[in-house]
């Protein structure tokens, strides 16, 4: 094979054929600098249409969006955001593919967008060179020109034109200014594109990559020095004057906001504020969606004859994914708030003052955000870890986020301290924070272990642009919230109604009637069974009809709780019995602990039917208490005594249970092997922190 | 070296005139408003080209704007937050970049 060929079997992404650009439309990449304002841009140019994906066999994203631009439909991939191309980041990788058209499902690009922030050119004009190399057609957005204009910069459009060589639209994305011109440049381009489509374009590009790769390798240092002063060269030409207002500022307000004291005390506001918004905002939403989904399964229950389909619907499919369903509005609330922070530019300073704290446990600043995302859900989280560059850091970092108490978690939390300490609130509070922070101290600790055991290595050393302090484009942030919402939706409600529905079938089958369940029933059983029906006969014969309703619906709880027992989720709780006695767990518990493997908060509604509680009664928090308080072992002594509750807590505080995120984090790392060892690893410590627990508090108590 | 795990350059002429009169030192050495023109970078390969791409590369003046770990310089137009370990390799010549005025410094 020729030199190039193997110059880029470094690219271990999915190629195809060249020519197929998609659908007939001519598609436009834009590239540039993160915080260039390419985002922005990509909204402005594409409104409403744009879809996030991932591209091909990579967790590195892209947009693409349909735009029309001089009267006719294009498309534009928005790339990740870059310093440049040349480098070994999956991103820069990514983006230097699809630029030369080798993504398989990526329409390769006729033209290309590059994106500059005009208040800061020598840096931006970097990659702008870079891509200007690629040999594809390229218009240059001079971007944030009204910033520019505000601090008395004078950027020369058509000088910086004539030093590219492209031409140069200034515009800014944030007002809307310049756009109408900007389309217009692409508009002509595409044209030109067309007339020079003859297949030669993109051999061009292909050909001059791979020798500026070639001559990155071989000679560090050479061509980047070359080609930064060629752009401090050309900034000198085209801007001038400029009092570098914002970016003086920036510099003021980091003075306090990068304090090794000062800047974690506003770190801790800031993140204490962003939790009181998910949880207080989110409260009514989260209601409303509960009152839905109760809604819709009602009206289901109603609409359809009972059997298989009707259960199969109610508690199978709207109950599963109902109950994930309810933390949608937590999960916007926190990707709204962390858009708005990193636009403002405040999330690289809360990376800045965590690197240090972090690097104590071996995870770099950055795994934050997806901690602190974990706060709300592991999934989104675990989607979020790809701002971590390095592998390892990423793996440990997914390895520990379901450590964090997840939304999921709160009604199992609640149950239990309600259980306890129904009449102590300060009590019962303490009880719940302390389980918060044993999920953090569990998750930094085992973060800790695993850089030290299986993922060994320093975390990579920080490096980062702290870009200058911006007002938040609201737009943008309502954008970037609608499209994580449906990403968060698509990949895990499939996911979610999948193992929903498989959960359903394990604990409603098999799903024996009432005379199969009459022969099972211990003798006992039957016995009371039949005392209670004698009871209701004599209640109907003496005209007492409310009283034989109360009676009847005894019958049929006793029913339910026979069936449960005998579904295959009941006989492993039954098999499980030994495994868990240490934990001081019944049966019916461990019922409860499988079934919410689809979801956590199930295990509330799951003992609500095991222990009889009637499912319309679980929704009661104080009936529901009661009858949990008042259920008794074999022996008389109450089941959910203080060790046993607190065994339950710490166990749910550790354990994985949930197997939506199992399959996202095989998705994100690619194998099972590592959400296997998630699972392992967490069950091993829920099991052992929960036996410690009981054994602790039994000899307290 | 492509297969070296560190990629180092360094201007030599630079460094024997800078060291005969004390002005090379290190990222990490430099004071708060310091400034030095970057004559070494002496890191693995990955964070060779993490650095260079954001301007942290030959020939490129940098300026300090907070000490500690991380530190922040200047360097491009942009204030770039950095590890220590990483300042500590990235070698300065001060003689070729004196800082100006104060509210010139402000500026860069």
């Amino acid at each position: 094979m020729t030199l190039k060929s193997t110059s880029r079997t470094d690219f271990s992404l999915p190629q195809h054929p060249r020519h197929r650009s998609g659908a007939g439309q001519p598609c436009i990449a834009l590239a540039g600098n993160p915080n260039a304002g390419k985002t922005t841009l990509f909204n402005r140019l594409t409104g409403y249409r744009a879809r996030t994906a991932n591209f091909p066999g990579t967790t590195v994203e892209h947009r693409l969006g349909g735009a029309v631009i001089a009267g006719r439909a294009v498309r534009l991939l928005d790339l990740p955001g870059l310093y440049g191309l040349g480098g070994g980041t999956p991103e820069e990788r990514a983006a230097s593919a699809a630029l030369r058209g080798e993504l398989a499902g990526v329409p390769r690009p006729r033209a290309v967008l590059v994106v500059l922030d005009a208040t800061n050119l020598s840096r931006n004009l970097y990659l702008a060179g870079q891509v200007r190399e690629l040999g594809l057609p390229v218009v240059v957005a001079l971007n944030m020109i009204d910033l520019a204009r505000r601090e008395g910069l004078e950027v020369d459009a058509d000088a910086l034109a004539g030093e590219l060589g492209v031409p140069v639209v200034a515009v800014s994305a944030r007002t809307g200014e310049g756009l109408e011109a900007l389309r217009a440049a692409l508009g002509r381009m595409v044209d030109v594109g067309d007339a020079g489509e003859g297949g030669e374009g993109g051999a061009r590009g292909a050909s001059a990559l791979p020798r500026a790769l070639a001559a990155c390798a071989s000679c560090a240092g050479c061509p980047h020095q070359a080609r930064f002063d060629w752009a401090e060269g050309v900034e000198q030409r085209v801007a001038r004057g400029g009092r570098h207002l914002s970016r003086r500022r920036s510099e003021r307000i980091d003075r306090v906001l990068t304090h090794p004291m000062a800047g974690l005390g506003i770190f801790a506001a800031v993140m204490a504020a962003l939790f009181v918004a998910i949880f207080a905002l989110a409260e009514h939403p989260m209601q409303w969606g509960e009152q839905g989904v109760a809604a819709t399964a009602g009206w289901a229950d109603e609409a359809l004859p009972e059997g298989f389909v009707s259960s199969l619907l109610v508690d199978g499919v709207i109950g599963g994914v109902g109950a994930v369903l309810v933390f949608l509005p937590q999960i916007c609330i926190l990707f709204f708030v962390l858009t708005l922070l990193e636009d403002t530019g405040y999330l690289a300073r809360a990376v800045f003052v965590m690197d240090r704290l972090m690097r104590r446990v071996g995870l770099p600043g950055r795994a934050f955000v997806p901690m602190l995302s974990a706060h709300a859900c592991a999934i989104p989280a675990i989607m979020s870890s790809r701002v971590i560059e390095d592998r390892r850091d990423r793996l440990v970092t997914i390895l520990i986020l379901p450590l964090l108490t997840c939304s999921a978690r709160l009604p199992v939390y609640a149950m239990v301290t309600a259980l306890l300490f129904a009449g102590d609130p300060v009590t019962g509070g303490l009880v719940f924070a302390g389980a918060y922070a044993l999920g953090v101290v569990a998750a930094l600790g085992a973060a800790w272990v695993f850089k030290r055991t299986l993922l060994p290595g320093q975390s990579r050393p920080l490096v980062l642009e702290l870009p200058d302090y911006r007002l938040p484009s609201l737009r943008t942030a309502l954008l970037v919230t609608a499209d994580r919402a449906r990403l968060f939706l698509v990949k895990a409600g499939t996911i979610i109604l999948l193992i929903a529905v498989a959960l359903w079938a394990l604990s409603n089958y098999p799903n024996l009637d009432d005379r199969q369940l009459d022969d099972r029933a211990p003798a006992a059983v039957a016995a009371e069974l039949s005392q209670w029906r004698h009871e209701a006969e004599r209640a109907v014969a003496a005209g007492e009809a409310g009283r034989a309703e109360v009676i009847e619906e005894q019958i049929e709880q006793r029913y339910r709780q026979l069936r449960i027992e005998h579904t295959i989720a009941g006989r492993v709780g039954r098999l499980a019995e030994p495994v868990f006695e240490p934990l001081g767990f019944t049966w019916q518990v461990n019922v409860g602990v499988l079934s919410s493997f689809a979801a956590r908060e199930v295990v509330v509604s799951t003992l609500g039917v095991v222990y009889g509680v009637g499912e319309e009664a679980a929704e009661d928090a104080t009936t529901f208490r009661q009858v949990l308080a008042a259920q008794k072992r074999p022996d008389g002594s109450p089941v959910f005594d203080l060790p046993t509750s607190l065994a339950l807590l710490v166990f749910f505080v550790l354990a994985m249970q949930c197997l939506p995120t199992q399959v996202v984090a095989r998705r994100e790392t690619g194998s099972w092997k590592w959400p296997l060892l998630q699972l392992g690893y967490m069950t091993v410590l829920a099991y052992s922190g929960a036996w410690l627990t009981y054994q602790v508090a039994s000899v307290l108590t | 070296m492509e297969d070296s795990q560190t990629h180092t350059h360094t201007n030599a002429r630079d460094r024997a005139v800078g060291s005969a009169r004390g002005e090379i030192r290190t990222a990490a050495e430099l004071a708060v408003g310091e400034c030095g023109v970057v004559c070494g970078v002496d890191v693995g390969a990955i964070e060779l080209e993490r650095l260079q791409m954001m301007g942290l590369c030959l020939g490129r003046r940098v300026r300090v704007v907070k000490a500690g770990d991380p530190m922040i310089v200047s360097v491009m137009g942009s204030r770039i937050a950095l590890a220590r370990a990483l300042a500590r390799r990235i070698v300065l010549n001060l003689q070729q970049a004196p800082c100006r005025s104060a509210a010139a410094q402000a500026r860069e």
